[in-house]
């Protein structure tokens, strides 16, 4: 496989020119707007090709925005955005790959091949846009929503336990996991791209409201005394056990990088031993007949 | 008597080393170049369960297993009751046991006429006392084998040599005692009782042949065509597809994982598509269930897919180590809503290969996916193949092609103006792929238009429904390729398609020598099916005999939907999956039909 290179050094683009020329389907006030916008000034702000990137996503309302970034996408199966994107990373190291998604994509249908992503340590960046509810399907319990909440599907208040997405992404062995909040666009792009730079799997929690189905109380929640900056109180993300106690931490939500260590990824590690096990071997297939001779 | 073509089965537990025994007989005698089939059957025990293993050696080329076993060498009867009907005895077959059996002879699960010879060995003791080890049973077994049946002596002592060439020394004397302590037996008890015994005739030994499953030569036809990403989740019988190429395809800059499951392979291998390389996956039935609606977002999204099904029989777990043809409506009906794709069958362990290169050629055409279905009668099997015919004399006469897809014009990419899915008049729009400028796009699943935007208006649907259709119309004169065989003149036709074609073909010939003509008809491309060719066959027999491997009649069900079968003229001959087609019954048949006729 050979790419046409261009030699010319490619003017710097502004956030804008990552916008691809298609309304998004969210409602006024949604948080997805905030995540797309972080995205556009990350994308800018690093300097990464349209051509060489490449945003994978499932189904349902955030899942939606691979089409709203012009860079190459993919609007896949509902729970399903990983394994595509595992496929893509593996099959061309050189495109910067991210995967976005909401709460019931990624932690209800798609919850099987999280861990495998995270143990895998494919180096691709998972942005999850947590609403704690399903939106497209207009107004049912997620496997985030809180204990004893009241949806369509939960008349009579959630009895159901939620998964708290940051402790699954650390007993994985999620290499970099961070946490954010769609007001918040300054911080957005800066654990986003902290995320991308990581070589490994990275996990982006981004608390994304819902206004159509969960009223104000979200965007009331993720402000003033709901959230605390982990950069402020002085937080070790290379310590597992403190990580462990930001996840599990009740009732404030506490952002930015939770845990980041470094081991050497699946694509890196595969591309060396391959490499080792190459030598002395011919490339041409009709020599792979002889295997069979008796 | 001497002979040119012998069977010979094989049963034992998996201890026993029945699976080796019979590796090391083919492989001899494929080194001679002798035609040979291995055919193996498990148990459902993960270690130790009854296997066996059944053999055809033969001078001429060979079409199928053969019918009924001509020499039976039994390491124990407890084990051949639990293959009951699977294993047919020749009204004049030799049988040779174990003396240490623990069955007594009054508890024998099959009756030994007075027309077949039984002869006991002491396999047990030989190897216990004369070697001292008494896992060398096979291996003394196969001296027995040499000494009474004249099999290829020189090889056999190659192969033990070479299976054990990165063992110590001592191990390969050991092994090759093995065999003179029982050659010496055998021709001892010759010598002694004259036994009325088959022998191997004397031959002119040829080139070396490959010994090869048609698994492997699934994977041999990827690898060929250009395959450079494979993933797949373990399932019987289709795990050796997986095995093999995680050995050879780093040496090509190629990839394999093993994904968590098969929902999880079949999107790794599209989204390796999309990101610019050929892809594949492999699995049996169940995984077909789990990726069915991704080959339905391939289809849509309009991306190079091979999908590999070794059948086995179903449903549900249903009997994961017997062969079957039962996955034929699920393959050409997986998906949910009108997703087009291809649906392929292989006949033979050399087909194998060249099927699939012919997937490959229709799915990065045509930006389709494809199902290659094989079944494990074809997938696990052993054949001998001559090397030249694997794939080089296709590639060398052009009849197994490699393609790449259709890339996007560089002045549509110049000019900004690259859509994706433009409509176009054979319904194939150039592709690009991450790392290609300007030509960045969105795929998806959902309904879009030609730049790849998400749309649900009516018309588009109704527009890009017909424009991923049309392709079907091009590959269907593209895959026209049917096989015809037979006497084109005669009244009785036959239509099977995939691996039946060995035993109906054998049926065939057999009834030939008997002068009944017939003709039969195998589609390779199932979906889209030639109607026309079908039809035309169809009209000019008097009778067509429809037959598969399956409970339901499965293949005469979908032909029903694609052409007409007058009901005077269709003869339904189908069996229940977990056997290939029997050529006894098949026969049977044929000879009631002619009859009828006449």
């Amino acid at each position: 496989m050979s790419l046409p290179e261009s030699e010319a050094p490619r003017p710097a683009l502004a956030p804008k020119d990552y916008k691809r020329d298609l309304k998004p389907v969210w409602c006024p006030g949604c948080g997805d707007f905030g995540v797309v916008n972080a995205l556009y000034k990350t994308l800018a702000d690093m300097g990464l090709e349209r051509h060489n990137t490449a945003l994978v996503s499932g189904i349902g309302c955030s899942s939606r925005l691979p089409g709203y970034v012009a860079a190459y996408g993919f609007n896949t199966l509902h729970g399903r955005a990983l394994t595509l994107a595992t496929g893509v990373k593996l099959a061309n190291p050189k495109v910067t790959t991210l995967v976005a998604g909401g709460d019931g994509d990624g932690f209800a249908i798609g919850m099987g091949h999280f861990p495998h992503a995270a143990r895998r340590n494919l180096d691709m960046t998972y942005i999850l846009m947590d609403n704690r509810i399903y939106g497209l399907t207009k107004g049912q319990l997620s496997p985030t929503s809180e204990p004893d909440l009241v949806t369509k599907t939960s008349t009579m208040g959630n009895i159901e336990r939620p998964i708290d997405p940051v402790s699954m992404a650390l007993s994985t062995g999620v290499t970099f996991i961070a946490r954010t909040v769609s007001t918040n666009i300054k911080h957005m792009t800066e654990m986003f791209t902290r995320a991308i730079k990581h070589s490994g799997f990275s996990f982006v929690q981004v608390l994304s409201p819902c206004v159509t189905f969960r009223g104000k109380t979200q965007y009331k929640d993720y402000q003033g005394d709901g959230v605390t900056y982990l950069d402020q109180v002085g937080h070790n993300h290379q310590d597992f056990q403190s990580a462990l106690q930001v996840a599990n931490n009740g009732d404030v939500y506490q952002l930015g990088i939770i845990y980041h260590v470094h081991t050497e990824s699946f694509g890196e590690r595969y591309a060396r031993l391959r490499e080792a096990f190459k030598q002395d071997k011919s490339a041409e297939v009709l020599d792979v007949v002889k295997d069979f001779l008796p | 008597m001497e002979c040119r073509d012998l069977t010979l089965t094989i049963v034992g537990s998996g201890g026993d080393g029945v699976i080796s025994a019979g590796e090391i007989i083919v492989k001899a005698a494929a080194a001679e170049g002798l035609n040979c089939f291995l055919l193996k059957s498990f148990g459902p025990q993960i270690r130790g369960g009854e296997s066996s293993c059944k053999i055809r050696l033969s001078v001429e080329p060979l079409l199928s297993i053969g019918e009924e076993t001509q020499i039976l060498l039994c390491y124990s009867w407890g084990d051949y009751k639990r293959f009951g009907e699977e294993i047919r005895l020749a009204p004049n077959a030799v049988i040779v046991s174990d003396t240490d059996d623990k069955v007594g002879d009054e508890d024998l699960p099959i009756e030994i006429l007075g027309s077949q010879t039984w002869i006991k060995c002491p396999l047990n003791q030989l190897a216990s006392v004369e070697i001292g080890n008494a896992l060398t049973k096979n291996i003394v077994s196969l001296g027995v084998m040499e000494g009474f049946f004249h099999l290829p002596e020189k090889g056999i002592a190659g192969q033990i040599t070479k299976r054990f060439s990165k063992k110590k020394q001592d191990l390969i004397d050991l092994n090759l005692g093995a065999i003179a302590v029982g050659r010496k037996w055998a021709e001892d008890y010759t010598r002694d009782f004259s036994p009325e015994l088959p022998r191997f005739a004397p031959f002119e030994p040829g080139e070396a042949n490959l010994v090869i499953t048609g698994n492997e030569a699934c994977a041999m036809g990827a690898l060929w065509s250009g395959l450079k990403f494979f993933t797949g989740y373990p399932i019987t019988p289709a795990t050796d597809i997986m095995e093999w190429l995680e050995k050879r395809l780093p040496r090509f800059d190629g990839t394999m994982i093993q994904a968590e499951d098969e929902i999880a392979s079949c999107g790794m291998a599209i989204g390796a598509s999309f990101a610019g390389v050929k892809a594949m996956t492999a699995t049996s039935g169940p995984g077909i269930s789990l990726m069915s609606e991704m080959i339905g977002l391939a289809s849509m999204a309009e991306v190079p897919l091979v999908v590999v099904n070794v059948q086995r029989g179903g449903p549900s777990t249903g009997v994961p180590t017997k062969t079957s043809q039962s996955d034929l409506l699920q393959a050409c009906y997986c998906t949910h809503g009108d997703a087009p794709h291809v649906v392929l069958a292989a006949t033979d362990v050399k087909d194998c290969a060249f099927i699939t290169t012919q997937a490959f050629y229709i799915s990065e055409k045509y930006q389709v996916p494809v199902l290659v279905l094989l079944d494990q009668f074809v997938g696990q099997r052993v054949e001998s193949v001559p090397r030249r015919d694997l794939l080089e004399k296709g590639i060398e006469e052009g009849w197994i092609r490699r393609i790449d897809r259709l890339a996007p014009d560089p002045a549509d990419l110049a000019e900004q103006r690259y859509k994706r899915y433009l409509l176009t008049e054979n319904g194939v729009s150039p592709m690009s792929f991450p790392g290609i400028e300007n030509a960045d796009y969105i795929a998806s699943g959902i309904e879009h238009n030609e730049l790849g935007f998400p749309v649900s208006d009516v018309d588009v649907h109704r527009t890009m429904h017909a424009k991923r259709y049309l392709k079907m119309d091009f590959i269907k004169d593209e895959m026209k390729f049917m096989r015809h065989y037979g006497d084109e003149k005669a009244r009785i036709g036959i239509l099977v398609w995939g691996s039946s074609k060995g035993p109906a073909r054998q049926a065939m010939l057999q009834l030939e020598e008997e002068g009944i003509h017939t003709r039969m008809l195998i589609p390779s491309c199932l979906m889209p099916l030639h109607e026309d060719t079908v039809q035309q066959f169809i009209d000019s027999c008097d009778k067509v005999i429809i037959s598969d491997s399956s409970y339901s009649a499965q293949f005469l069900t979908y032909l029903r939907t694609q052409v007409t079968l007058p009901a005077e003229k269709i003869v339904d001959l189908h069996f229940v999956d977990g056997m290939p087609l029997p050529v006894k019954e098949l026969k049977a048949k044929i000879k009631e039909v002619h009859r009828e006729l006449a």
